[in-house]
């Protein structure tokens, strides 16, 4: 935490999905991957400790402010809908885990729903809102489990959101999909717009 | 003590000296710290903004889904050698939450007492928010991938 100069940047960005979509296995994806381009002194065990469904990310200076970022991994079970609230009004943007699997299609979309139930409660602009991003897990099952990822965009409504599969054990897909919310919700800080290119 | 904003220093440091406080923190309602007195180890204050944030954001649902017309405004646990006073505040930058560690040499009406008066500093001193955004500087995108392909690895592009 710096004392003075520029306010930092201090960005909360929130997992959602399903139960058992792989939020925390994204998460622990991110978390197990920081320090692989730096050398162990650079990369102080502590600071990269994942005590909770949480990580932190010290970004450096961005746009000459000092940045960081919190990422958290909502309960995906419908019982905590109000920790979901809770959590989704507080975020600066959202990450959405889409189980891949096409047994899990149903309960992508009642995931879905409810993100955008919540997104709605928070009364953003429409012209100005909050930057969401999808990431499709599990791409490294068998092809027949799978639904294709043109179905789950139709299903979920990307839209024109940034969208990327993978699988989050082995990290395919893990830095991009933090990359294209971090890009959005950054371009959305600088008043340049989500949709700005 | 460390503050993220000088003008946070003068207000917190009324509070620690008039409450005699043994921690002091100040974080967003989304558990972001924006000041700290005590804290030793930074994950420490990690951890405890993430979960002070968390339980008067329960605690505000929890009102919400009973029917309270308000929030249900401080929570206090009272411990035997010491006691957590956390509770909301408005600010001109939005609604923020002090969380204040105090033991025997202190009690719970002080804190308040002072915890009030050092709102309402807070209130004074912030600089008016008119603009809702800083612009960054021109080239974050770029700044954003080499801080990534630091943190995680990757050939610079």
């Amino acid at each position: 935490m710096s004392e003075s100069g520029n306010a930092p940047l201090a960005l909360t960005i929130v997992v959602f999905g399903a139960s058992r979509s792989g939020k925390t296995t994204l998460l622990r994806g991110i978390h197990d991957r920081l320090g692989a381009g730096k050398d162990d002194a650079d990369s102080p065990r502590e600071q990269h400790a994942m005590p909770l469904d949480w990580v932190s990310l010290d970004l450096g200076t961005i746009g000459g402010r000092a940045a960081s970022v919190l990422l958290y991994a909502v309960p995906g079970v419908v019982a905590f809908d109000a920790t979901r609230r809770v959590l989704v009004h507080g975020a600066d943007g959202v990450i959405f885990v889409a189980d891949s699997q096409a047994t899990r299609l149903d309960d992508n979309v009642a995931a879905r729903n409810a993100l955008g139930d919540h997104l709605a409660a928070r009364g953003d602009d429409p012209a100005d809102p909050l930057p969401v991003a999808f990431f499709y897990s599990k791409r490294d099952l068998p092809a027949e489990l799978l639904v294709a990822p043109a179905v789950l965009d139709q299903a979920l409504g990307v839209g024109a959101a940034p969208r990327m599969t993978g699988d989050a054990v082995r990290g395919e897909g893990v830095r991009e999909v933090l990359q294209a919310v971090l890009t959005l919700l950054l371009r959305r800080a600088s008043g340049r717009g989500a949709g700005d290119a | 003590m460390r503050v993220l904003e000088p003008w946070l220093a003068e207000p917190l440091t009324g509070l620690l000296r008039e409450s005699s406080a043994r921690l002091a923190l100040v974080m967003t309602a989304s558990g972001q710290v924006v000041a700290q007195h005590g804290f030793t180890r930074s994950l420490d204050v990690m951890a405890v903004a993430a979960l002070g944030a968390g339980i008067l954001a329960t605690t505000a649902e929890l009102a919400r889904v009973v029917g309270s017309p308000t929030d249900f405004g401080a929570v206090v646990h009272h411990g035997e050698s010491q006691g957590i006073w956390l509770a909301p505040f408005d600010t001109p930058r939005g609604r923020w939450i002090g969380l204040v560690v105090f033991g025997r040499e202190s009690s719970v009406g002080l804190v308040r007492m002072f915890f009030d008066r050092f709102a309402a500093d807070v209130r004074v001193a912030a600089p008016s928010d008119t603009q809702p955004r800083e612009l960054l500087a021109e080239g974050f995108e770029r700044e954003l991938d080499d801080s990534l392909r630091a943190l995680f690895g990757g050939a610079p592009r």
